[in-house]
């Protein structure tokens, strides 16, 4: 009996900062949910989708175009303003790991600058509580 | 007697604070016969009041604070942001919105009502 005790105890204990950094581990290693997607773009067009999301989510943004002329940012619109956090113009590709400032939608928008269409393909990896709202 | 401390403070918490573009949606609807088209009105309204700051063209300083992307020089530019436009430049039975442009020429009431109605159209070209 004082056995069992002492080992229930042990493990009650194990399973407190132990279960922490096992967590967080889990969190940085897997992503929650990878939304995987081709947007097709006219030329000149634009898609946006919602990130939602706060400072102790994250999202990996993984951009592919068949050529350098993929526009994109991710922006916000707290306060009645706007606010672009991330920007990057004439790529063909991007890996951007995105932490959000503080709770709220996020908007990532991308653009085709060539002057025929395009299809981009978008891999997106969801950690913590972000979301992902799918093309606007 | 003016306290120049106390107006040098105010200025600055007020220049501190962010400036709140949008406005409440306008409710412009689209008559059935509006003849507005991105030819005869939204390109030339855009190249009269809005390029001069969001135009692909122009980066960093030249944006006067435009946002990354926010272009309206092409009509996919516009048809992406009708919900902003409207809210910072339109008008109709709703709203007035006047923050758009925050500086030199801008429209009349009269182009800040068809604004509203082409964009309720969905912005045709």
């Amino acid at each position: 009996m004082t056995t069992r005790l002492l080992i229930l105890s042990l493990a009650a204990c194990s399973g407190g900062s132990g279960a922490l950094a096992v967590d967080a581990a889990a969190v940085d290693a897997t992503p929650r949910e990878t939304v995987v997607d081709v947007k097709l773009l006219q030329a000149g067009e634009l898609g946006e989708a919602t990130l939602t999301g706060g400072a102790s989510d994250r999202a990996v943004v993984h951009l592919t175009a068949p050529n350098m002329l993929l526009d994109w940012d991710i922006h916000g619109h707290s306060g009645g303003g706007t606010q672009t956090l991330h920007e990057e113009f004439g790529i063909m590709s991007a890996d951007y790991s995105f932490i959000p400032p503080s709770a709220a939608d996020w908007f990532l928008l991308i653009r085709n600058d060539d002057a025929v269409k395009m299809s981009v393909d978008v891999k997106i990896e969801l950690y913590g509580a972000m979301t992902w709202s799918g093309w606007l | 007697m003016i306290r120049w401390p106390v107006v040098l403070g105010v200025l600055g918490v007020l220049g501190c604070q962010q400036e709140v573009l949008f406005g409440p949606h306008t409710d412009a609807t689209c008559p059935p016969s509006s003849p507005l088209t991105y030819g005869n009105f939204g390109q030339p309204f855009m190249e009269a009041y809005c390029t001069r700051c969001h135009a692909q063209t122009l980066h960093g300083s030249a944006r006067m604070g435009a946002p990354s992307l926010h272009d309206f020089d092409t009509w996919y530019g516009i048809r992406a942001f009708i919900d902003h436009i409207d809210e910072t430049t339109a008008s109709g039975p709703a709203a007035t919105n006047e923050s758009m442009p925050p500086y030199g020429a801008a429209p009349t009431l009269a182009e800040r009502t068809s604004l509203g109605e082409w964009l309720a159209c969905g912005a045709p070209p």
